[in-house]
């Protein structure tokens, strides 16, 4: 099953999550192509829901009005994209799916900004696919 | 030629590309890209400004990833003993016209996905047998 635990790929950044997670999503919109460099998957965890051991070398950058980026200074890896506005939801995390130690079991339930998606490439398979709109209507809503 | 650049615009670069680009699931870059790698090989590269900013980070015996040390953003893979380096899809411009061709470490990629296009696909015991035999 998919582990609690996850690393870069240097292993100096590391956590642990408080669940073990089940799902992961993907989001096709132009910030995050351009930080991951490839197929951002992520897994939605509250602000609670995720520890980080202590380390200098998790870097955040403040990626826009609404969010910053975690990542790793030593070896680049995208560690997580997290929501910086006031609100219910302030603190969300979207974590690196591909920073897990262990993703087996998860099902791939969602994908976002659709309509950002470039016309290079599409994920198979049938799940909800919510475009940019829809995504900020639900955290403003 | 194409041009790219980082979320924060400090680097810049240039790269002569082909029409293809290709995915890698192994579990490294696994958890450098988030969740799979997508890479458009180049026969030339040239950091355009910001060369200071470029972190390049000598990630494994064979191979360097290099990113922006500010925003984070991951620019190219680039495996020591090739030519030019790999540089990330995401990180160019202008992606029009370049079409997945290959995925590496086929068996290794994340359950549930899979992308709609065909492509040539290579286990991570045939990467193996052909990149480091």
């Amino acid at each position: 099953m998919a582990s609690k635990t996850g690393s870069c790929l240097c292993g100096s950044v590391t956590y642990e999550l408080a669940e073990e997670p089940t799902s992961y999503g993907a989001c096709h919109c132009g910030m995050c192509r351009k930080f991951s460099g490839g197929i951002e998957l992520g897994i939605q965890v509250m602000s609670d829901g995720v520890k980080f051991k202590p380390t200098e070398t998790l870097a955040i950058y403040e990626s826009s009005d609404w969010a910053e980026r975690g990542f790793c200074v030593g070896c680049g890896s995208s560690i997580f994209w997290r929501l910086t506005t006031e609100g219910e939801m302030e603190g969300m995390f979207s974590i690196a799916a591909g920073t897990l130690d262990d993703m087996s079991g998860l099902k791939f339930e969602a994908e976002v900004y659709i309509d950002h998606k470039p016309d290079s490439h599409a994920f198979e398979g049938e799940r909800n696919r919510l475009t940019e709109a829809e995504v900020l209507e639900i955290f403003n809503g | 030629m194409r041009t790219g650049r980082c979320l924060c615009g400090k680097v810049t670069f240039e790269a002569d590309t082909g029409a293809r680009f290709n995915i890698c699931y192994c579990k490294m870059c696994q958890r450098w890209s988030a969740g799979a790698f997508m890479g458009v090989p180049t026969t030339g590269f040239r950091v355009t400004d910001g060369a200071e900013a470029l972190t390049i980070a000598k990630t494994s015996d064979w191979a360097n990833r290099a990113f922006c040390t500010d925003c984070g953003s991951n620019i190219y893979y680039h495996a020591r003993d090739a030519g030019a380096p790999t540089v990330t899809l995401g990180s160019l411009d202008d992606t029009s016209g370049l079409a997945a061709t290959r995925q590496y470490f086929i068996d290794a990629k994340p359950e549930g996905f899979t992308i709609a296009e065909e492509t040539t696909m290579m286990t991570e015991a045939e990467c193996i047998a052909h990149f480091a035999p």
